[in-house]
């Protein structure tokens, strides 16, 4: 067996009345309703030590009071299971005053561990100036930061009729980071720990590509050693990428420090979580404290109240 | 430099300075702008023996007349230079008649290297159904296609302000490949060589994605499909290397695609200069790879499914 694994993808969907009639179904039909009981027990059956909850539905984009509603749902559940739940404050990011002020009582009141970003919002990249304030304070806080990919723009026009999440998330979580970098976001707001998860979409695999081509192209006159570095600034989480394909990329791009452990309950199917587990155990080139690192030691680092937990 | 001499299947009739920035020059702008010389002292410069012209332009799609004029240019120059150049031939998408007679004329009476696809038409991908009598044809006649990516047909999806050329070409070859995986076309017609650009979009990097989500979600309503057969169907494309033969893209790629499946690209001339260089001495000089595969990359690859290559004594 391995050592537990401390979890960053994990979402709550609640479908309960009694919640202030706050109503969050699965957007799959075939998601089970979330419960603390049921979740608790596919950790102890999947040796997930911690689960850090989010909830990425844009439903709270321009709805503060349900964006409230959650997170305070999120702190209830964190204080009933200090050692097995943390979560990422969900925001009302198209309403910029309404997300600091949640930033703000998100930390200060209910002790959340960071902050989720959806990876455009109402078509805006994360890059885009009127994020600035958020970056900013999220910097000032040295925040975690965890992205998940949404619906992109015009999606009908190219989705084919598949599954969004099946190719276009990964394209969002691509399109978040090159937005973030080649605006000077990444660089202006050093302090965020920023998450992205699915291995980064694509990003450790088109890595050259984006440090380079902007110069190549004549795009503007970026060096790519410069474009790299802010690159190389991310963590990915493993989520969907604990592959022998996307390994390679990413432990390319960012050090085994820079790589966490995530498995998308309930979206993922269950049997996914300890298969993705033996993929980074037995992956060629990670020593026995690299794969430590990468199952927990990361996580404790960005999220020290979990040290002491496991 | 010490490797042997490059196919690049990813070619075209146009200068760096045209397309920078992708400000592309008309088909009739190409061809009166371009000089065979200039292009074979290039080519000659970077150790590319042998390059294989496409058309990006999309004009030809909806003009046949176009298409054929583009596809006897082809022919012309290689005419000319036999053992340096060849064509993948344009099609008049619009209609699918015409590209049927089309594809008769480039491949017969022309001869040819193969024909160029486009990621979407009008927004149609190019696994749809109204495109299956084309692939009937390519697989008849165990022909060689050469697909890259064309713009989406809203034009931009997400405002990132980014020119279309950095990632979301590769989102298009990703689309097209999961178009041609996911409908079954692929599979039905395992005679036509098809030849990804772009190191495959990302489609490397996400197969693992493109195989299990074919289990839950399926690849159509209530068509559930099997990892392994997903995973197979993937790996029978081949794929060049453009911007791809890099540390990070190429080990991904290599646990998928059979160096006997992979061939160089340079989107060139567009990226004349380092990148063409680097590439080939980046391949050299991988250690996983042994010298046989290498030259299956650099030619080998290449001169099995394009006609008349393999004749062609001094690559």
């Amino acid at each position: 067996m391995h050592p537990k694994v401390i979890d960053v993808h994990s979402h709550l969907y609640l479908a309960r009345a009694e919640s202030g009639g706050l109503k969050i179904s699965p957007p799959e039909p075939n998601v089970p309703n979330w419960t603390v009981e049921s979740t608790l027990a596919m950790m102890d059956q999947n040796n997930i030590g911690v689960s850090l909850l989010s909830q990425p539905q844009k439903a709270t984009w321009h709805k503060p009071e349900i964006a409230r509603e959650i997170n305070e749902e999120f702190a209830r559940i964190v204080q009933d299971h200090p050692q097995r739940f943390g979560a990422f404050a969900v925001l009302p990011l198209g309403e910029i005053r309404s997300t600091l002020a949640e930033i703000e009582y998100s930390f200060d009141q209910l002790n959340l561990d960071g902050v989720l970003l959806n990876t455009n919002v109402d078509g805006f990249y994360l890059g885009d100036p009127r994020f600035e304030p958020v970056w900013a304070e999220l910097n000032r806080r040295g925040a975690v930061a965890f992205i998940h990919p949404t619906v992109p723009p015009n999606f009908d026009a190219v989705g084919m009729g598949y599954q969004v999440s099946i190719i276009e998330y990964a394209f969002e979580s691509t399109r978040s980071i090159a937005s973030l970098v080649y605006t000077g976001t990444k660089r202006k707001y050093p302090n965020v720990k920023i998450i992205s998860t699915h291995g980064g979409g694509a990003t450790p695999f088109f890595a050259w590509r984006l440090a380079n081509f902007p110069k190549l192209l004549g795009i503007n006159n970026e060096e790519p050693i410069n474009l790299m570095r802010e690159l190389k600034g991310f963590y990915f989480d493993l989520t969907a990428a604990a592959t022998p394909y996307a390994l390679p990329s990413i432990l390319e791009l960012v050090p085994s420090t820079q790589v966490l452990m995530g498995f998308d309950y309930p979206m993922m199917t269950v049997p996914t979580f300890l298969s993705a587990q033996d993929q980074v155990a037995k992956h060629q080139g990670l020593s026995e404290g690299e794969v430590n690192s990468i199952f927990f030691g990361n996580a404790m680092s960005l999220f020290p109240r979990l040290r002491t937990k496991i | 430099m010490a490797c042997s001499k490059v196919v690049n299947v990813n070619a075209y009739l146009s200068y760096a300075s045209d397309v920078k920035r992708y400000r592309w020059p008309s088909v009739h702008e190409q061809f009166s702008n371009w000089n065979a010389q200039q292009t074979l002292e290039m080519m000659d410069r970077h150790n590319i023996a042998f390059n294989i012209f496409s058309q990006s332009d999309t004009k030809p799609f909806n003009d046949a007349a176009l298409s054929r004029e583009i596809n006897e240019q082809y022919a012309q120059l290689i005419s000319e230079y036999p053992k340096r150049f060849g064509g993948f031939a344009a099609l008049p998408l619009k209609s699918i008649d015409l590209t049927l007679h089309e594809i008769e004329y480039a491949l017969d009476t022309l001869r040819l290297s193969g024909i160029c696809l486009p990621s979407n038409f009008s927004g149609i991908y190019m696994g749809d159904p109204r495109y299956a009598e084309i692939w009937q044809e390519i697989d008849r006649r165990d022909a060689t296609v050469f697909i890259r990516p064309s713009y989406p047909a809203v034009g931009s999806i997400g405002e990132v302000n980014l020119e279309h050329e950095i990632i979301e070409s590769m989102f298009e070859i990703t689309r097209v490949v999961t178009s041609l995986v996911y409908s079954g076309t692929k599979r039905r017609h395992p005679a036509a060589n098809v030849i990804v650009a772009n190191g495959g979009g990302a489609i490397p990097f996400l197969a693992w994605r493109l195989g299990y989500f074919a289990t839950i979600f399926g690849v159509g309503e209530g068509e559930l499909e099997d990892y392994d057969a997903i995973l197979k169907d993937i790996k029978s494309f081949y794929i060049e290397l453009t911007a791809a033969a890099t540390q990070h893209s190429l080990p991904t790629i290599l646990k998928l695609i059979e160096p006997s499946h992979l061939m160089m690209g340079f989107d060139f001339p567009v990226n004349d200069g380092c990148a063409v260089d680097e590439a080939q001495t980046f391949i050299s000089k991988y250690s996983e790879l042994s010298e046989i595969e290498k030259n299956m990359i650099f030619s080998g690859t290449a001169s099995k499914i394009i006609p008349g290559l393999n004749q062609i004594s001094k690559i």
